[in-house]
């Protein structure tokens, strides 16, 4: 879900986990960082829709925390 | 080691070491297991401790592994126990990694009674002393080697280890199983780690968990070992040539000719370096794989361009000459 959103966007967008920086449009990047429930992550928007981006990105982790 | 984008220099633990070549280098260690472990090994190499056993300390390497022979042995044994055991306190009490004996030689009590007592880590290799000295210098070169993670997919085209990039969408899993089925290798899909051998050549290796698996949009992630073979994949490769993949239209001046050569560096080495513009309808695959034959060719002292060059000004030269 998560990487189907971020591939919306033509900014570049990176999500990095303990120092480690993988390309948020990627579900090989993504899976490589392991991130469980309760992880920090740290997400960057970078290009011409960045502030949209964010923002979706921004709305799916509150859903999903609602889910939860 | 961690595995940011920055270069990152790896610290390793005596721990480390020895989980990781205890098999290759043939150690055991001594009891008490635990002692020792985490001290940090701060030097790529190995000291055989000489000197310092005839109580001369200045520039005692004790940043390295030090490697006790027959030679440390012999000189040991001649000296009066006590004043045998007095110099390997002197020597353990240094911040030194850890001792390895080589030759499967059984080290004398006090040996073992000062390390314990310092809390360093002693092993036991079987191998001949030279024998162990090269391949533990090895592992350690290795193990030191500093590395970087590069967002791109790497394949061994007929031994040209090469690396694609571009950016999302592109076509890089596309253009990657392309080349899969034209019975090529993959060493990682989307992120490459690499480390560099003595600043002089780069190794390409997949992380542990993605190792060979791809992602595919429409498909999902496929694991290209099971769909095409143990000879569709490849667990580590030198990197010879990184291509990169633009859209046409971003791309001003597409070299058309082959005679400029571009390189692309990482971690300080310079690796040659091609641009292939992508279109609709164009076959990357094919592209990228003419580009490897050609770096290989070059690395073969065959430069194409430059001979079509040299072709063209000598049927020049003649017309103006006739």
């Amino acid at each position: 879900m998560f990487v189907k959103t971020c591939n919306r966007f033509r900014c570049e967008i990176w999500v990095e986990k303990d120092g480690e920086r993988v390309n948020g449009k990627s579900i090989m990047g993504l899976m490589m960082l392991a991130a469980g429930l309760g992880s920090r992550l740290k997400i960057t928007c970078e290009g011409e829709d960045e502030t949209s981006a964010m923002d979706e990105i921004q709305k799916l982790l509150d859903r999903k925390f609602e889910e939860d | 080691m961690t595995t940011n984008p920055d270069p990152t220099y790896s610290a390793v633990t005596v721990g480390t070491f020895y989980t990781r070549h205890a098999m290759s280098l043939q150690m055991e260690q001594l009891a008490p297991s635990s002692v020792g472990m985490e001290r940090e090994i701060r030097e790529p190499t190995l000291n055989r401790p000489g000197l310092a056993l005839a109580g001369f300390y200045s520039y005692f390497a004790e940043k390295r592994i030090q490697v006790f022979g027959f030679a440390e042995f012999s000189y040991l044994n001649s000296l009066d126990p006590l004043e045998a055991q007095n110099r390997c306190r002197a020597l353990c009490e240094r911040p030194i990694p850890c001792i390895i004996v080589a030759r499967g030689y059984e080290p004398p009590p006090y040996l073992i009674g000062e390390a314990a007592a310092a809390g360093v880590a002693v092993f036991i290799s079987k191998m001949v002393t030279m024998n162990f000295l090269n391949a533990a210098t090895l592992a350690l070169a290795n193990d030191f080697a500093p590395t970087k993670s590069e967002y791109g997919s790497m394949v061994d085209i007929l031994g040209v280890g090469t690396l694609v990039r571009g950016s999302s969408g592109i076509g890089k899993s596309e253009c990657v199983l392309g080349l899969l089925e034209r019975r090529h290798s993959l060493v990682s899909d989307d992120i490459t780690r690499y480390r560099s051998i003595e600043g002089r050549e780069l190794i390409g290796t997949s992380p542990d968990l993605t190792r060979h698996h791809m992602e595919v949009r429409g498909l999902g992630v496929i694991n290209v070992m099971s769909i095409f073979g143990v000879g569709s994949v490849r667990l580590e490769k030198r990197l010879d040539l990184v291509v990169t993949l633009r859209d046409w239209q971003e791309l001003e001046e597409v070299d058309r000719t082959g005679l400029d050569q571009e390189y692309y560096e990482i971690l300080s080495v310079r690796i040659p370096h091609v641009t292939i513009p992508v279109r609709m309808g164009r076959d990357l695959a094919r592209l990228v794989e003419v580009a490897a034959l050609d770096q290989k060719l070059k690395s073969m002292g065959h430069h194409s361009a430059l001979e079509f060059n040299e072709r063209l000004l000598q049927i020049m030269q003649k017309k103006e000459n006739s």
